[in-house]
């Protein structure tokens, strides 16, 4: 188990380093400067700020001070936003996405274990059906399309919720309903497949065979063994949520990290989008390392080690 | 001696997308007190589906219970309800199955998986469980029982786990044990060594053991009693040495005659049964095994035999039976057989004398 | 051990009837019931999924549409006509549908066919430039489409050549590709793929490849996996030990049963990289204007929602149709393809 981390631990640094090199490299090649849309500037001006910004420095060279920076923990700072650091920007907006993000996950998992459970213990029921109806609609429903009809229907036409903007609680319910249909849909298709997977194992007839009641079967025997795979897909679930983020902020006017992302794109703000894409991918290598460490206690085979 | 539980006419069925299987047609058997019955039959021949039947363990869909009745204590299992059912499960008749590499839950440690039984029919919680639990796994002849119990199914060998596996079925002293291909999965020194542990469990406890298997040479060591299972019917019943020594049908004497036996002839080839069993999709019409039977006669393939009483407890269910059937004479290997080691039984003496009527 | 049915022994019969039958020993190896090969099996499993037969039903209608579709309403996709924007769906018969010509602005709603005088009706409207909204959502659908299935067949080239390389070869080279496979899973691909998009010119073209540089990996680890599996199974070691050639173990056994997991996987490729391009023209990184795809009229009808919500609702409703009836094929295609099923 702890070699098994350390390895883990390894990768997830390395991965780190190579995204922060790949985006450093990759915004290097970008068209257009990041000064172009402020109107009317001299070559003398733009000269002076490039020298400010040190974009007239070799490239290695650069590419030392950044990844130098980057182990200090300083992001640089932003071309519009009046020169603030970076990291300022993040942390200030770090706020909604988290709770968005947390208040997504936790619905999304919990209505999709449900769903999933009940799905497979009714398996080829109306009830079956009808779980899975509503997953392949979460689906295929981009969050997009369901954020915007929700904001439209329950916003706009009926005033029953807030139509946009980050307030209060009430604010949140539109945005973290949009954000956690994916996951349900996800969880509960995931969760209903190992259920049902786990429904012919011996080990179950065993249990069948002991004679205990079917409520023991289905919570010691077969949720457990269950949900166990169901932990591995926590990890892209992290990439579709911080996806999510960006449309569903959007729409909602969300003041956070997807909303900054996206703006920051449009406005060619190099320095923002390089540290907002290297705190979204640190954010999902971090997730998997939790996903990875969260597998190991939960399965004995892998935490007492042994075959198979 | 007493019966214990009583088999009759069971039929199962199975729903799949190419139509009905019938994977057991009509079997009837009894089960005495204490005794050891061995099913015998080759792989879908529906000895499997008959032991999950009695535990009402048919997955359904897609399988069903459509005929018969299976009676333990005065009560038809078929009947009861699922919750009268699951108190039958576990503290009546318990069961062993073939693979304990699976059988086992993998995220549940050994001293939880046994200790479910015991709090689900006896009631038995924390140390009365422990050390009831601790008893069991030296009944089954675990080493180091204390440091088991903790101990997670992965950390055992095949051969362990087979163990554990026994020692939950025996947790609450079942009164019959269905032990379905319990040796099959494991390596042969593995397999003597559970065998003997059965059969000595069965000498302390007494229970009665319902033993499927496919290997006859298991059946000789084991059983008291043996029946032979063909397409989802028994087809020949007997004591183990009527089975062995007097045999009837001539599917039993392909079986015995494809057992390899220390005192062959090396040089000649082991013989086999010719063909494949049936599709139970469509079962033939007459007697299944008629394709393969080179004592076939025009009858098989039109009418089902009956079974024919040979003794008290023998009884075969073949055409060659029938008084207006013809002189046989069984394969070589079966007729050496009877006459080295029953000479003296009516059977050698009518093979003696030129054939079997 | 009596049995009732023994009674039967005093029945007689015709005599006839116990004359030995010439033994034929074939006859026993005859297998009963018709044998299906892997393809038609799972022909009859798909044919029987009805959610699934009705979703090829409706892609192949969608895909017909989004060839002829424009044909059908004669108009051209491009064309503006600022004197008929933003007219809403009208269909003579469909009225009670909704596609009666009205929207509201304001207190009450409004017949804007008669306030803009327009004799001609638009199935599904106009937009703000007044385009055929029919043409341009059938034309977007194709652009989707196609993006789609050329973005999910470079993932199956890709993966495939590479999971199978992986697996094939084994050992060191397997290892090397897969710690390399592993670092580029670690990488969110959404943002790797927006960076793509921000270096190159956007387009179709840029789209389909930034979406294909990281999705070949899940491919390849489907494909590594099953014919990892394969390649120890026993039919596959006894035609090594037959002396089969790595040509023929490949063409022969791996790739057949293989092609299962992949065409399943190119199933649930297609609706995912669909989305992708409606998601990336959504947040304004798809394609340029005035190139239609479902993604960028959905953005379009965003911005009209308040007052014109068919704009956003039409395309909204072909591409959740695309996306469904994708991924419901997909799962039905899997339950037909999945061994472990076949009973």
């Amino acid at each position: 188990m702890g070699r098994y981390l350390a390895q883990r631990l390894v990768y997830g640094v390395l991965t780190f380093l190579l995204i922060a090199s790949f985006t450093f490299f990759l915004m290097d090649l970008l068209p257009g400067s990041p000064f172009q849309n402020q109107e009317k500037l001299s070559p003398e001006q733009l000269e002076i700020l490039r020298d400010k910004y040190n974009l007239n420095d070799p490239l290695p060279q650069r590419y030392a001070a950044y990844m130098v920076n980057l182990v200090q923990g300083d992001l640089g700072v932003s071309f519009k936003y009046d020169s603030r650091p970076v990291t300022d920007l993040i942390m200030e907006r770090i706020g909604p996405s988290a709770q968005l993000g947390v208040q997504a996950l936790v619905l999304g998992v919990l209505l999709g274990l449900v769903l999933g459970v009940v799905a497979a213990l009714r398996h080829n029921t109306a009830v079956d059906y009808g779980a899975m109806f509503i997953s392949v609609l979460g689906i295929s429903v981009p969050s997009f399309v369901f954020a915007s009809l929700l904001q439209y229907y329950i916003g706009v036409k009926w005033g029953v919720l807030p139509v946009a903007f980050w307030e209060s609680p009430a604010h949140t319910i539109l945005p973290t309903i949009s954000l956690s249909l994916g996951v349900t849909a996800s969880i509960a298709r995931f969760v209903r497949t190992e259920m049902l997977e786990v429904t012919g194992q011996d080990y179950v007839t065993l249990a069948k065979a002991k004679g205990l009641d079917g409520q023991s079967i289905t919570w010691k025997h077969m949720v457990r063994n269950a949900l166990i795979p169901a932990i591995t897909i926590l990890g892209p679930m992290t990439a579709a949520l911080i996806t999510g983020t960006f449309v569903i902020e959007k729409i909602f006017a969300v003041p956070g990290l997807g909303e900054l992302f996206v703006s920051s794109i449009t406005q060619n703000d190099y320095t923002v989008i390089m540290g907002t894409t290297l705190f979204f991918s640190a954010v999902f290598i971090l997730m998997i390392l939790i996903v990875d460490i969260l597998y190991g206690v939960v399965d004995p085979r892998i935490r007492l080690g042994g075959s198979k | 001696m007493e019966t214990i539980l009583s088999v009759r006419d069971l039929t199962v069925a199975f729903h799949t997308y190419a139509g009905t299987v019938q994977a057991v047609r009509g079997v009837s058997f009894d089960l005495k007190k204490g005794e050891t019955l061995a099913i015998v039959g080759e792989s879908g021949s529906g000895k499997s589906v008959t032991s999950k039947a009695i535990m009402r363990l048919i997955p359904n869909p897609p399988g069903e219970i459509t005929k018969g009745e299976i009676m333990f204590e005065g009560r038809d299992l078929v009947k009861l309800s699922d919750k009268e059912m699951q108190k039958v499960r576990g503290r009546d008749i318990a069961m062993i199955f073939q693979d304990p590499m699976t059988s086992l839950n993998p995220t549940m440690t050994i001293f939880k998986q046994i200790a479910e039984g015991l709090k689900r029919h006896q009631g038995l919680t924390g140390d009365a469980a422990k050390k009831r639990t601790l008893e069991l796994l030296t009944l089954v002849g675990i080493p180091n029982p204390e440091a088991r119990l903790k101990q997670y199914p992965h950390q055992l060998s095949g051969g362990m786990r087979q163990r554990i596996v026994i020692a939950i079925a025996l947790a609450c002293n079942p009164k019959v044990l269905i032990a379905d291909e319990p040796t099959t999965a494991l390596d042969v020194t593995i397999q003597a060594q559970i065998l003997e542990l059965l059969k000595d469990i069965q000498q302390k406890t007494g229970t009665a053991i319902i033993f499927i298997t496919h290997d006859l040479g298991v059946v000789a060591n084991m059983a008291d009693r043996v029946a032979v299972m063909y397409a989802g019917k028994l087809i020949e019943k007997g004591t183990v040495d009527e089975i062995f020594y007097e045999p009837r049908h001539p599917y039993t004497w392909g079986l015995l005659g494809s057992m390899p036996r220390p005192s062959d002839d090396r040089s000649q080839d082991l013989p086999a049964i010719p063909g494949t069993p049936p599709n139970l999709l469509h079962p033939p019409v007459g007697d299944a095994f008629a394709p393969r039977n080179q004592y076939a006669m025009k009858i098989d393939f039109e009418k089902e035999p009956p079974f024919f009483p040979i003794t008290d407890t023998h009884e075969a269910a073949t055409w060659l039976l029938h008084p207006q059937a013809p002189y046989v004479e069984p394969p070589v290997a079966i007729r050496d057989l009877a006459l080295k080691y029953r000479p003296d039984s009516t059977f050698a003496k009518a093979l003696l004398k030129g054939g079997l009527k | 051990m009596a049995e009732q049915n023994s009674n039967a022994k005093a029945e007689q019969f015709d005599s006839s009837l116990f004359q030995p039958v010439e033994f034929n020993e074939q006859a026993g190896e005859r297998i009963a019931g018709k044998s299906l090969n892997f393809w038609q099996d799972a022909w009859t499993r798909l044919r029987k999924n009805k959610a699934a037969i009705m979703s090829l039903v409706i892609i192949i209608i969608i895909a017909l549409l989004s060839i002829f579709g424009p044909m059908i309403s004669g108009r051209d996709a491009y064309t503006q006509e600022i004197t008929q924007a933003k007219l809403p769906p009208k269909v003579t018969g469909l009225e009670w549908a909704g596609f009666d010509g009205m929207a509201t602005l304001g207190e009450k709603p409004i017949d804007f066919y008669e306030t803009k005088q327009v004799e001609e009706n638009f199935w599904f409207g106009t937009d703000h430039l007044g385009r055929d909204l029919w043409s341009r959502v059938w034309e977007g659908t194709r652009v989707s489409l196609f993006i789609g299935l050329v973005a999910a067949i470079i993932d199956v080239i890709v993966g495939v050549t590479y999971g199978g390389i992986s697996a094939y070869y084994g050992g060191r080279v397997d290892n090397i590709m897969q710690r390399i496979a592993e670092i580029l899973t670690g990488i969110p691909n959404l943002i790797l793929i927006i960076l793509f998009i921000l270096i190159l010119e956007p387009g179709i073209t840029t789209i389909i490849l930034a979406m294909t540089i990281t999705g070949w990996i899940g491919m390849s680890r489907l494909v590594r996996g099953q014919i990892l599996k394969l390649k120890n199974q026993e039919f596959v070691l006894a035609a090594r030990t037959l002396g089969a050639s790595s040509a023929r173990l490949v063409f022969k056994h791996l790739i057949p049963n293989t092609l299962g997991t992949i065409i399943i996987s190119l199933m649930f490729t297609i609706p995912g990289a669909i989305f992708f391009e409606a998601f990336l023209s959504f947040i304004g990184l798809g394609l340029a204007p005035p190139q239609p795809s479902l993604g960028t009229l959905i953005n379009e009808g965003y911005k009209e929602l308040k007052t014109f919500p068919y704009l956003l609702v039409i395309p909204s409703t072909v591409l959740v149709l695309v996306m469904i009836s994708f991924n419901m094929l997909a799962d039905g295609l899997r339950d037909a393809f999945d061994p472990r099923l076949r009973r």
